[in-house]
């Protein structure tokens, strides 16, 4: 359904919001994915079959990239990316959702799968990002600092507190001194910027590569900006990227996570607004 | 669905002949395939039944963060369901009795909810009716009233997905009403008003009664027209779906415990319905 994509089908930077909401909402509700064929466990260079990789959400925009990037060298690899919440991927692969790979966007989710389901080799991380506050283009509730999101007549948006998005931003508010006054804990930081882009919050805590990325951005070029964290240092988070112990297609996660560290992963990364590891 | 929701009217005397009829078995591949589809649906059930922490139960239940959303999911779902019967009806009215062009459009618009995913109806709500809306934009602009992150916006969004329901069942009845009542009642001069209040409406009240709720189940049920619309904000959007949603991601065993009451509640409702308005066997 929805949420699910393919390569082939790449998303032009202007996806529609209906869509966008769409995926991201019902996300959570489908199992990573329904494929689950066996696929041969071929040693040396010829990786073939597809390969499942879970993101947190906030990769989205940077994974079709490395998807293609990956599948341009591994032509017989289909890179199926699929994201969410991390706490929602967390609870999937708990659940035996078939995934090769896992980045969230906190290494704590990967604690409890590390015991109950196994990883092959040391986690690393792929990337860095931080948080932001950010507003849409125009600003018009005219917000300036951390210390508008207690302002109880604005719309303020965070991430649901489970999320590594609302966790970090509520840690990092509570650490300025800020009560923020939400009107909404969106599930996954995805649709919080879905929501911040239509101009339907006045201002809200994300990524620092949610507020660089082309997504969101409208026709008329609106979108959302960033002011970064104004409040001493902004709450940082990292990917951390492992292979599943029942990886169904095993070799090609190995040499996918390998790929996150190459130099074009490096840069695809950097394109989307993330820090490096 | 308009056949199978419709209640009999008591005319159908020759069908009742059918219950002395000896029993049917059913050929093989039916009753497989029909064991499956009884498994189907038992299942999730059974796993849920399994899952659920029978000890603690209650105190999962009585946590503040999912009586909010009860109380909340309550008031929401009731106040849904009358805004549902309250356009549904007069619709179905219309779509049933009156003949004008462009009926049929008029009629798959105003079901399409029951077929649109509720998150596109979210989505094209906010669209609509959100702070940049093509309506809300400047109604927000004139009132100030602002429907999304709000009750308000939960309301309208479980009725949007729950009127159809209305429709459809309502405007089956109709359909299925000997007119010959209502004739009879306007050539002994009732107004129109009255024959609909008087004649009308009681003759449907099964189905009426079906179709409200039916929909008041959909609407505490509903979920992803609800999040998109109106977010997700204990104690003011976050209905019971939405709890379970985020509790499934944080305390699992308050998830399980609050589903295991929607799905008793629900049962027991449709056991319900089916004992008191459709014709069992």
């Amino acid at each position: 359904m929805g949420r699910f994509r393919n390569r082939k089908r790449r998303a032009e930077a202007r996806v529609g919001l209906a869509l966008v909401l769409l995926c991201v909402t019902t996300l959570p509700f489908l199992s990573a994915c329904a494929g689950g064929s066996d696929t041969t466990r071929s040693g040396g260079a010829a990786l073939a079959g597809s390969l499942h990789v879970l993101v947190a959400a906030s990769l989205l925009p940077v994974a079709e990239a490395l998807a293609d990037d990956f599948e341009r060298t591994h032509s017989n690899v289909d890179v199926l990316i699929s994201g969410a919440g991390s706490s929602a991927l967390r609870e999937q692969v708990l659940a035996g959702a078939p995934a090769d790979v896992f980045i969230p966007a906190d290494p704590v989710h990967l604690d409890v799968i590390s015991d109950e389901v196994g990883l092959v080799g040391a986690p690393v991380v792929v990337a860095r990002n931080s948080l932001v506050l950010a507003v849409p283009t125009g600003n018009e509730a005219g917000v300036t600092s951390l210390a508008d999101l207690s302002r109880p007549e604005l719309l303020i948006g965070l991430c649901a507190a489970d999320v590594p998005c609302g966790a970090h931003a509520r840690s990092g508010l509570a650490e300025a001194g800020i009560e923020p006054a939400p009107d909404t804990d969106e599930p996954n930081v995805r649709a919080l910027v879905s929501k911040l882009a239509a101009g339907e919050l006045d201002a809200a805590v994300v990524y620092a590569s949610d507020a660089s990325a082309r997504f969101g951005a409208s026709d008329d070029g609106t979108a959302i900006i960033s002011l970064g964290w104004t409040a001493g240092t902004a709450p940082r988070t990292s990917y951390v990227a492992a292979v599943l112990a029942d990886a169904p297609n095993l070799v090609a996660a190995q040499a996918f996570v390998e790929f996150l560290l190459t130099e074009t992963a490096r840069t695809a990364f950097a394109d989307h607004g993330f820090a490096a590891p | 669905m308009i056949n199978t929701m419709t209640p009999s009217n008591g005319t159908d005397a020759p069908g009742r002949s059918t219950r002395r009829a000896p029993r049917d078995l059913p050929p093989w591949p039916v009753a497989v395939l029909a064991a499956i589809g009884v498994v189907l649906f038992a299942l999730p059930v059974v796993g849920l039944a399994a899952r659920t922490p029978w000890t603690g139960l209650w105190t999962h239940l009585s946590s503040r963060f999912v009586v909010d959303a009860a109380v909340l999911s309550v008031v929401s779902s009731v106040a849904a369901a009358i805004v549902a019967a309250a356009v549904g009806v007069p619709l179905a009215w219309v779509l049933a009795r009156v003949p004008f062009r462009g009926r049929t459009v008029v009629r798959a618009l105003v079901t399409l909810p029951m077929v649109l995913p509720p998150v596109v109806g979210g989505a094209a709500l906010l669209f609509a009716l959100g702070r940049r809306g093509v309506v809300g934009g400047p109604l927000h602009d004139a009132t100030g009233l602002l429907l999304p992150y709000s009750i308000w916006g939960v309301i309208l969004a479980n009725a949007f997905v729950a009127t159809p329901l209305v429709i459809l069942t309502v405007e089956g009845a109709l359909r299925n009403l000997d007119r010959r009542y209502e004739a009879a009642a306007a050539t002994l001069g009732a107004s129109r008003l009255r024959v609909l209040l008087r004649v009308t409406l009681p003759m449907i009240g099964p189905a009426l009664g079906v179709a409200v709720v039916v929909a008041w189940a959909r609407a505490l049920g509903e979920f992803g027209a609800t999040v998109t619309f109106a977010g997700n904000l204990g104690g003011r959007t976050q209905t019971l779906p939405l709890a379970v949603f985020v509790a499934l991601e944080t305390d699992r065993d308050a998830a399980v415990a609050i589903s295991l009451v929607l799905v008793a509640l629900s049962l027991g409702l449709l056991i319900a319905l089916r004992d008191r308005w459709w014709p069992s066997r």
